[in-house]
């Protein structure tokens, strides 16, 4: 399946050198909480360049803005300072008017399907509200996607009946139906056993390979996130911004074997020593708040 | 916490046991040792059975076929030789951390005097000596799962049993309370059975690690966990590490393999996703 932009409408244009955007900067965010005027600064002043096609894989200790920031990219919150440009247009500014869409979609850490609608309602569901496309038409795109998975006589079905691994899957297709240039991921495959997250890479980089969308991926497992990522970004705890920078110069496309790589072990040294560091740092600080 | 000496630690001999509920066997021919002074690391797919097994060793429920020793002595019944620390917050909300580990000691009738300093000591061991006065939900998931542990330590147990211990604490707190732990069980060198379903903090902890079949559970593969100790974080990026890992993910996958000739969704998910992932 040669299918960039793998999708119900990826016909002609579809092909290695279609180019679907993606580019993603980040210039200077810094992101404020202030309710009842605790100054909670959890970005501050954060650059980052994101390339069209990459997976970025953003890891820290918890509560370290991570996910503010992803929160800020998405477009559920506005931004204290700085900017974000998308292909060159600006999707977050200050005072600028939050708006969420559908170039960018997000994937989250746990069931967020609706438990009273079928796998195939679920799919269909955001190009539905938006008006974006007839239902006919969204039903055949919904179907194609799960038979490219694989996941073809699961329409029908409603997520109880379906594995965690299952599930996970339909909300990752949910994204893609819409089309994106940019997916976001915010531990999507947190609490899966070893073996199920082992499926779900795998199911994660055959997808990858085929859209080449722009990944922005937050984790906290370092194997996960150098197996994943074109680069590992490791973040300072609260306020967030990059402290190490890794390239994961593995090469693509990637299976199980990259994991015994010498260079994927010193990879992980060097994450592991940094991430370590901050982890250390937001725990004392936790128990300081404590006592 | 100077009286102890290895001399005390137990260890668990269990032979050819078999446990099913209303026919349906959860156990069979399980046959395992948990040595002295090691820590036993026990994992396996979702269902094998190793609650199950947790509860007769611990004494909370009973076998028929098959034998469970502690110190070549048949387990009739729970007793504070054998302690459990659970994955579900078992601390009383009302009592504050002082007063929970004061509790267990309690019911040793253990003098006064000697009750207080040896509280003491376990509290100051697990970093919790100056929110000693302070209630279970004014402390951090962290600090929550210290003190049970010094209430499981508090008595001195033979051996202890910890199911899931860190389970549903987020990934930092989590690895912190990983080095925490062993860092405890590197200075004592008590007796440990340790279940998890967490293949790194497996391996990061044990000296030996016990895979489990599919139901029903037996125990599939030891395998001697050879790492040096103290252990740090810094070993989860070592080459033996990896391998150790690797050998035992492969196991695991054969027993969600398993799971699905038995008709298992989850399991059909996995070896259906892991086949294709293969190329077969």
């Amino acid at each position: 399946m040669s299918v960039r932009g793998l999708g119900p409408d990826a016909g002609p244009k579809a092909g290695p050198d279609a180019k679907a955007g993606g580019d993603i900067s980040i210039r200077e965010v810094t992101k404020i909480y202030d309710p009842d005027g605790i100054h909670v600064v959890a970005v501050e002043r954060c650059s980052l360049e994101i390339a069209a096609g990459e997976f970025l894989v953003v890891v820290g200790p918890s509560g370290c803005g991570k996910t503010s920031l992803l929160n800020v990219l998405a477009g559920f919150e506005d931004l204290t300072d700085g900017e974000i440009l998308l292909d060159g247009k600006p999707i977050a500014a200050p005072g600028r008017p939050v708006e969420p869409g559908s170039d960018r979609i997000v994937v989250f850490q746990n069931g967020a399907l609706f438990p009273w609608k079928t796998v195939l309602e679920n799919i269909v569901y955001g190009p539905m509200v938006q008006r974006r496309r007839e239902l006919g038409r969204a039903r055949q795109a919904a179907r194609n996607l799960l038979a490219q998975v694989g996941l073809e006589g699961i329409e029908g079905s409603y997520p109880a009946e379906l594995s965690s691994g299952v599930q996970r899957r339909v909300e990752i297709l949910r994204a893609l139906i819409n089309e994106p240039r940019v997916m976001l991921l915010d531990e999507p495959f947190r609490g899966l056993d070893a073996v199920a997250k082992s499926v779900m890479h795998q199911f994660l980089l055959d997808l990858f390979e085929r859209t080449r969308l722009t990944m922005f991926f937050i984790t906290h497992d370092l194997d996960e996130a150098i197996f994943l990522g074109d680069r590992v970004v490791v973040m300072t705890t609260r306020p967030c911004c990059p402290k190490l920078v890794l390239q994961v110069n593995l090469p693509r496309p990637r299976d199980h074997r990259a994991l015994g790589d010498t260079r994927f072990l010193e990879l992980k040294r060097a994450a592991l020593e940094a991430v370590h560091e901050e982890a250390l740092k937001a725990f004392r600080a936790g128990e300081r708040e404590l006592a | 916490m100077s009286v102890i000496t290895k001399r005390i630690f137990g260890e668990f001999q269990v032979r050819g046991l078999s446990h099913s509920y209303g026919g349906v066997p959860v156990l069979e021919d399980c046959t395992l040792d948990v040595p002295r002074g090691k820590l036993t690391v026990l994992v396996g797919p979702s269902g094998c059975g190793k609650t199950t097994l947790i509860n007769i060793l611990a004494g909370y429920e009973t076998s028929t076929v098959g034998q469970v020793l502690l110190d070549e002595r048949p387990v009739a019944g729970p007793g504070p030789d054998r302690l459990v620390v659970f994955q579900e917050m078992a601390l009383f909300p009302w009592m504050t951390v002082e007063e929970n580990v004061n509790f267990g000691c309690r019911a040793s009738g253990m003098p006064a005097g000697e009750m207080r300093s040896r509280v003491a000591s376990v509290l100051a061991k697990v970093g919790l000596a100056d929110f000693r006065s302070k209630y279970p939900s004014q402390l951090s998931g962290g600090m929550q799962r210290r003190a049970e542990l010094a209430r499981a330590m508090v008595n001195d147990p033979k051996v202890m049993i910890l199911d899931e211990p860190f389970r549903g604490l987020d990934a930092m707190t989590r690895s912190m309370m990983q080095e925490f732990y062993v860092g405890l069980f590197e200075e004592v060198g008590r007796t440990n059975l340790f279940v998890t379903h967490d293949l790194e903090e497996a391996v990061f902890l044990a000296d030996r690690l016990l895979i489990m079949t599919y139901r029903p559970g037996k125990i599939r593969e030891v395998i001697d966990v050879d790492l040096p100790r103290p252990r740090t974080f810094q070993v989860m990026a070592t080459p033996r590490y990896n391998e150790i890992r690797q050998h035992a993910l492969e196991l695991l996958y054969e027993e969600a393999s398993k799971a699905f000739a038995a008709g298992s969704q989850a399991a059909f998910d996995l070896v259906d996703g892991f086949a294709k992932a293969a190329g077969r």
